[in-house]
């Protein structure tokens, strides 16, 4: 009897034998029926912030025009480790890790008189890039003049 | 004092059974955890930004303080006024650790013109809608 005992108590022991279950969750998507139901392009942006909320990032779109992101995170990870000792010096160890990450975001592009040009849904690093773009100069702002 | 041999067994397993206790009890645990940035906002706080075409940058950033963010939109801009709720919960059972971790914000955009006068006011309050939860409980 004590054999399997204290070799089920190294299988439980976290050293030998351990599984992870996290899950993060930054802000939520807009709501279903407000996405449905929001134009495709014309409204202004007054009318976008009302129907929507405050977006999680703005900035720039043509120099004077306006992009709105309202993004999410949904990060789930599963994993696990097996490790098992071989000898005074020697163990093997397995893990397995399994993750659905990645943000989100519903974004809105508005002309330079801030009404909405167009509107996509997907991952915010496919929709914006991987960084916001930087701010136009100087230059640039008065060039396109509007 | 002399013990019979079922007396002993009876011993030896209660002292198992109190020393699986043990493991369990050493081995095991949870946490709870809240995070804040900055304070709660409330619709008084929104009001008080004032009317879009008669309230200047200057007489917002006098109500509401120092913006979390400005962000340049050509000769426009934007503020944004944040505060955020972080709520983490975890479980320890011997071989397993779970948890979870929810973000959520109060975010209040203030849009001004080429003369720093308010255009535009969007507010979504969710902060306080943060949970505790466990990694398989959706949140809504």
């Amino acid at each position: 009897m004590r054999a399997p005992a204290l070799l089920a108590l190294l299988a439980l022991s976290s050293s030998c034998v351990s599984a992870s279950w996290n899950r993060a969750t930054w802000q939520r998507p807009a709501a279903r029926d407000v996405v449905a139901g929001l134009p495709r392009s014309g409204i202004g942006l007054q009318e976008c912030l009302d129907l929507l909320g405050a977006p999680t990032l703005v900035f720039e779109h043509r120099v004077h025009g306006l992009t709105l992101a309202y993004a999410w995170v949904q990060d789930r990870r599963f994993g696990g480790t097996v490790s098992v000792p071989l000898g005074d010096r020697e163990s093997a160890s397995f893990s397995y890790a399994t993750a659905r990450a990645g943000a989100y975001a519903l974004v809105l592009w508005l002309d330079e008189s801030w009404v909405l040009e167009d509107w996509r849904e997907g991952r915010l690093g496919s929709l914006i890039g991987e960084e916001p773009p930087r701010p136009a100069t100087l230059e640039e702002i008065e060039l396109t003049r509007r | 004092m002399r013990m019979d041999s079922s007396g002993g067994r009876r011993i030896v397993e209660r002292m198992n059974r109190a020393s699986v206790l043990l493991v369990c009890l050493l081995s095991s645990g949870c946490f709870l955890q809240r995070s804040l940035v900055d304070r709660p906002f409330a619709e008084a706080d929104v009001a008080r930004i004032g009317n879009a075409g008669a309230t200047t940058a200057k007489e917002v950033v006098a109500r509401l303080g120092a913006p979390t963010e400005v962000v340049q939109l050509g000769r426009r801009s934007a503020y944004l006024y944040l505060h955020e709720q972080e709520k983490t919960a975890g479980l320890f059972l011997l071989v397993a650790a779970f948890n979870n971790r929810d973000r959520q914000t109060d975010r209040v955009w203030v849009f001004f013109d080429e003369h720093d006068v308010v255009t535009h006011v969007g507010r979504t309050l969710q902060a306080q809608g943060a949970e505790y939860a466990m990694p398989w409980v959706a949140h809504d």
